[in-house]
């Protein structure tokens, strides 16, 4: 039980811990399946669900990062699992349906190939002896051997490297022993393998998968100076370069006290986390581009409304939308209309024209949408369509509970934004 | 005003869909779980005929498409008050727009079901996550738990392509609803065949870690019940292992 809690308590800085990515059906005598979207089985005092078992296999690290718990120079209390205690853990768990699978990380224990050895040993037994076909989402260690990392990849359903920190400047301040490469190189080779794999897959049937999950990537946000444009750009490219499944963002808690780190009375940034994760929600389902969202002149998110608002704040040009003839594309545009209600705005539509309320039935967040949109040529006559109106109007429906405070002192919105930047 | 009074299983439902679909207006359908009777109504009580189920589920899935008949049987599920004549008047609409009628979100009769199907398949879809299981015999699981809908012949697929070499039972206490799995198929009904062991996890200390696991994967500098509540409510704690205290 101590083990289980010192293992916990040194992985709970890890965020992605989705189940998602791999639809496979249940093997007769063997335990678990995966599904497509994912399964959350509890959500933590934190608000943050929890999916897979997500431990690390050993905190003694040989590493001395500066803004980690498990650094070397930390006097915590460590231990190490078995590949057999991991195993009997995540069986027993996952029967019991506490989980979804199991997430596995590690501390560099002697070295990056020791402690991958020791992970694809407890990997292997849970897949062999165990018959465990669930998810499992290793962490690969940087500057471990390629072949290592091949065979690892081969019996799990998604791998991530985490790039930690988002430049190479901050990455050399703050963790001097991981070099940028070292990081970029298993990301290389994962994607590589995938797009291997699958190839062989097309000729033949049953081929074993490489990653089925795809691979995935997290950074620390505020541990070190960069802003959110570079955040966002960095995100950007990484899935376009390594065709990354996802990227995750963890507000930097401050657990150890460093001359180049925020002092540890900080509150973790936890606005600019959401915020991060709103605009990557453009990137990767809204066909937003980094630049449209940030630029040099605006290079940080407003605390006061959400990304698509200061996009659409700064393109009143392309405003208001009429909803009941724009395509899906405009639509997915207008704050306050997502995914799920742009389609639903285009069935509906097809059996009548659309008002506001409408909207609101279709599942439209019509405190922010209406600023932005006609309906059959009709602005909504209680609202003006410019720029001080419109900024005033949305933080009064903000996200943001103290915003609406503040509103009262921020005058032009331009000059707002920027006020307000983190 | 004729009202067809069916019982409560989605057979008996269908069965009365065709009665009332058959008669002059107006008429309506209930089901005996949850109606009142106003007055000058007059009360038609229908016999399930599995026969004319079976016929009805087919003329709807080719018809109107499989859509529809998944919409009409989820939105049973949500057992709502009102919900029999809700699904009487999509299947109406259903006749007519066909394949369409799963899309239009304001058709004052395709609304309310597609509505409570979206409720039904949200809660089938959280309680994949929060339903626990114990494991009482070397060889058989058993979870206890109480969903708002009756989601249990949603969920039970699921498990049985999961834990297929186990025996296992889920447990809707709150209408007594059993699923039980032998290893090979799944029954649901109302009963357990045989006596069940007592309900205790043979390896309760699973149960202590995972309480343990739970508490330590928390960051305290974030925490945030009201977020937590509202993504897990506190209606579901009851039977989720990490909620209770031993
Ligand atoms: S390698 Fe760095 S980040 Fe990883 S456990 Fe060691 S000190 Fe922490």
């Amino acid at each position: 039980m101590q083990k289980l809690s010192i293992l916990a308590d040194a992985a709970k800085y890890d965020v992605s811990c989705a189940s998602s990515g791999v639809n496979r059906g249940g093997v007769r005598g063997s335990l678990g399946n995966s599904v497509q979207g994912g399964i959350c089985h509890s959500f933590t005092s934190d608000g943050r669900c929890i999916s897979l078992l997500k431990v690390l296999y050993t905190n003694y690290c040989t590493y001395d990062c500066a803004y980690c718990i498990n650094r070397k120079s930390n006097d915590v209390p460590r231990a190490s699992f078995t590949p057999e205690e991991l195993c009997e853990l995540t069986y027993n768990f996952y029967l019991r349906n506490f989980i979804e699978g199991l997430f596995l990380s590690s501390a560099v224990i002697k070295s990056p190939d020791y402690t991958t050895e020791l992970m694809y040993r407890t990997v292997f037994l849970l897949r062999s002896k165990y018959k465990f076909n669930g998810y499992i989402h290793v962490k690969a260690i940087p500057g471990t051997d390629p072949a290592l990392l091949e065979r690892l990849g081969a019996i799990v359903d998604r791998m991530s490297v985490n790039i930690e920190l988002p430049s190479e400047a901050s990455l050399k301040l703050l963790a001097p022993d991981k070099k940028k490469d070292d990081i970029v190189a298993p990301m290389k080779l994962i994607k590589n393998k995938i797009i291997e794999y699958k190839d062989t897959a097309r000729h033949l049937r049953g081929a074993p998968k490489f990653v089925p999950g795809g691979q995935s990537t997290q950074m620390i946000i505020g541990a070190s100076g960069d802003t959110d444009l570079r955040i966002l750009s960095l995100t950007e490219a990484m899935y376009r370069k390594y065709d990354l499944k996802r990227v995750y963002f963890s507000a930097y808690v401050p657990v150890n006290t460093h001359p180049l780190l925020p002092s540890v009375l900080t509150a973790p940034p936890m606005l600019r986390e959401h915020r991060l994760y709103q605009a990557d929600f453009l990137l990767r389902f809204y066909e937003f581009r980094a630049d449209e969202i940030l630029n040099e002149a605006n290079p940080n998110f407003s605390r006061h409304i959400d990304p698509k608002c200061q996009w659409a704040l700064l393109h009143l040009d392309q405003f208001p939308i009429e909803v009941n003839r724009a395509p899906y594309n405009k639509l997915l545009r207008i704050p306050g209309i997502g995914q799920i209600s742009a389609k639903r705005i285009i069935q509906a539509r097809r059996h009548g024209s659309l008002s506001l309320d409408d909207l609101a039935k279709l599942g439209a967040v019509v405190k922010r949408a209406r600023f932005f949109v006609t309906c059959s040529g009709r602005y909504d006559p209680a609202l003006k369509f410019d720029e001080q109106s419109i900024f005033t109007g949305l933080l009064q429906a903000s996200d943001v509970p103290d915003a609406q405070l503040s509103f009262f002192n921020a005058s032009s919105p331009v000059l707002a934004l920027r006020e307000a930047a983190i | 005003m004729i009202t067809f009074l069916c019982d409560s299983s989605f057979e008996g439902l269908l069965t009365a869909v065709y009665f009332a679909h058959r008669e002059d207006p107006p008429r309506r359908v209930v089901s005996g779980a949850s109606f009142q009777t106003s007055i000058g109504e007059t009360l038609v009580p229908v016999e399930t005929d599995y026969e004319l189920y079976g016929k009805m589920e087919s003329y709807i899935s080719s018809r109107c498409g499989v859509d529809c008949l998944m919409a009409m049987y989820r939105a049973y599920l949500s057992g709502l008050p009102g919900i029999e004549d809700a699904v009487f008047r999509f299947f109406r609409v259903a006749l007519v727009k066909k394949e369409e009628t799963p899309y239009m979100h304001l058709h004052p009769d395709v609304a309310p079901v597609l509505e409570a199907q979206r409720t039904v398949s949200r809660e089938s879809h959280k309680m994949l996550g929060f339903i626990r299981f114990r494991r009482i015999a070397e060889n058989l699981l058993y979870a206890a738990y109480s969903p708002t809908a009756n989601v249990t012949p949603l969920v039970a697929p699921h498990f049985a392509d999961r834990m297929n070499s186990y025996s296992w039972i889920i447990h809707d206490v709150t209408r007594d609803i059993f699923a039980v799995y032998n290893g090979k198929e799944c029954v649901i009904g109302h009963s357990v065949p045989g006596r069940l062991p007592p309900v205790a996890d043979i390896d309760a200390d699973y149960e202590d870690l995972w309480r343990a696991y739970f508490d330590h994967v928390a960051i305290a500098e974030r925490r945030n019940l009201r977020l937590q509540m509202s993504l897990m409510p506190k209606k579901y704690w009851k039977y989720l292992t990490e909620k209770q205290t031993v």
